[in-house]
């Protein structure tokens, strides 16, 4: 379980203003929970992110994962981020063990365990192959492989798709349900696509400037969902018009 | 098509020097091949062409190692932590445009012509280091410091934040970042730097081996060979000088290209 207590966050600029990015911002996520956070551009998002991986330190309040404090990041809760951030001088391959290398996991283990995770995203002929030879969608695959390869408790996905077309990112947002079905994790996902966000979520966050949480929804659809049909269509107006409002 | 203009400079060198007829001016180039075909053979009354070569490489060698040894350290840890690129900075930018031969006088006030074999009296019997003097070397580290040091930090520092972090958020701490990313990641800058380094300190070395207390290397050798006007020893030793600056370069440059994924960090 994730438990963001009373969290700000506040940065200062470069004329020494203090910019709150995120303010007294209070969120559960369970185990296994699927949760998008969804806002327009700068209303904190990827600070939240930031703050839950241990990337940032929190101004003021805590977070805690299973009963835990936050501290710095671990494997726990990796992050995948809407950069293309494979390694260019690693294959396919020791992207993906990356984290088991560093972990001293040894070989046998570790390779069984990349097989299986370049599987799990389709990739398993790609081992050998370098990240520049790959297109963007198939990147990202590979860096959920890698996350998912750590055996996080927690998946942090910071716009992960946002650079792709949409068709290809369409058929991701279906892999990562599957996968998410399959391997049953915690996944914290954050999208400024309002659609992406009803797709795939339990419960959708929508986040407001400088960093409110608006409003919490549940989203009480069997998935696959279908964009096209009634219900979908009013939780998406219900979370344009809570944007539109601020 | 490479070779057209040097061997148009070889005949218009050949066609003026057979005019002039006069070899302490402008030498026949066979006569400078037959320096170049008998490396081994004792020049003038110094030691062989092959043996100041050595002499020259094993110096540079030294220097650079030297050299790569503290600015590859100290430009990883300036390209990675703000902190110290702060507290180097201006000390780096105020000695860095001091030309490296300008330190030599102070270098020799300082050394000498001390060399390792005052600190290791046995190797006195080895001719190669019985040749290396403290003052050349630090003349060489000096010279190939600098670029050794600012490619390293550059290609440090512009590694994108999001690859260090997604290293760290997979487990990665000071070590092992150190060796799976920092330095992988700017190995295409420090090979760069290297590339540089080299050849200046190339440079810095054939100069500092022509100033006073030298007695071996190559440019001690054509600055002796002036002496008795034996310009054929000159061009020869110059053109030594010339291709092994050639050949390190390229070996650099070879090892660079076998980088593939240069230029693929976003
Ligand atoms: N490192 C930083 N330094 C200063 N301000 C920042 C920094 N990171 C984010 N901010 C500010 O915090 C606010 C929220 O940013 P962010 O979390 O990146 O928003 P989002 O991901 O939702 O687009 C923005 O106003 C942004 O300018
Ligand atoms: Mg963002």
């Amino acid at each position: 379980m994730l438990e963001i207590i009373n969290v700000s966050k506040t940065f200062q600029n470069a004329n020494g203003e203090r910019i709150p990015a995120v303010s007294s911002l209070d969120l559960t996520v369970a185990r296994n929970e699927f949760v998008c956070v969804v806002g327009m551009s700068g209303c904190g998002k990827t600070t939240t992110l930031r703050l839950v991986a241990g990337l940032d330190k929190p101004t003021e309040g805590r977070i805690l994962v299973d009963g835990r404090k936050v501290n710095g990041p671990t494997p726990e809760r990796c992050v995948v981020f809407q950069k293309y951030t494979l390694f260019p001088w690693r294959t396919v391959r020791d992207n993906v063990a990356f984290g088991l290398e560093i972990r001293r996991m040894n070989r046998q283990d570790r390779m069984a365990r990349v097989r299986k995770y370049l599987e799990l995203v389709g990739l398993g002929d790609y081992d050998m192959s370098y990240p520049f030879e790959l297109s963007g969608g198939m990147q990202q695959r590979v860096a959920v492989a890698r996350a998912l390869a750590a055996e996080p408790k927690i998946l942090l996905m910071d716009e992960p798709f946002g650079a792709l077309d949409s068709r290809t990112r369409e058929i991701l947002q279906n892999e990562l349900i599957g996968i998410w079905c399959n391997e049953r994790k915690t996944i914290l996902f954050v999208t400024h696509s309002i659609s992406e966000a009803i797709t795939l979520a339990d419960r959708v966050v929508v986040m407001t400037r400088p960093g409110r949480i608006r409003r919490l929804i549940d989203i009480d659809l069997p998935r696959p969902r279908d964009k096209n049909c009634e219900r979908f269509r009013k939780y998406n107006a219900q979370v344009r018009d809570l944007l539109n409002e601020s | 098509m490479r070779l057209i203009l040097p061997l148009l400079l070889a005949c218009a060198w050949e066609i003026v020097a057979l005019y002039l007829n006069k070899p302490m001016i402008l030498p026949r180039l066979e006569s400078v091949v037959k320096v170049l075909l008998h490396p081994t053979q004792k020049v003038l009354i110094t030691g062989s062409l092959a043996m100041h070569m050595c002499i020259s490489v094993v110096r540079v060698l030294l220097g650079f190692f030297l050299a790569a040894s503290v600015a590859i350290p100290l430009g990883i840890w300036m390209g990675h932590c703000r902190l110290a690129d702060k507290l180097f900075d201006s000390l780096i930018e105020l000695l860095r445009p001091i030309p490296p031969l300008a330190w030599i006088p102070l270098i020799l006030a300082w050394f000498g012509i001390k060399g390792i074999v005052d600190w290791a009296p046995q190797l006195s019997e080895s001719i190669l280091l019985s040749n290396i003097q403290y003052g050349t070397v630090v003349i060489i580290m000096i010279g190939a410091f600098f670029p050794v040091l600012l490619n390293t930090a550059q290609g440090v520092r512009s590694i994108p934040d999001e690859y260090i972090e997604s290293a760290r958020t997979l487990g990665a701490r000071r070590f092992s970042l150190l060796f799976k990313v920092l330095i992988p990641a700017s190995a295409p800058a420090i090979l760069t730097g290297l590339r540089i380094g080299m050849g200046i300190g190339w440079m810095c070395l054939v100069a500092a081996e022509m100033m006073p207390g030298s007695s071996s290397g190559l440019g001690y050798l054509i600055w002796y060979a002036y002496e008795f006007l034996r310009t054929d020893v000159i061009v020869a030793g110059m053109i030594i000088i010339g291709f092994i600056g050639f050949l390190v370069d390229r070996g650099f440059r070879w090892l660079e290209n076998r980088i593939i994924w240069r230029g693929r960090m976003s």
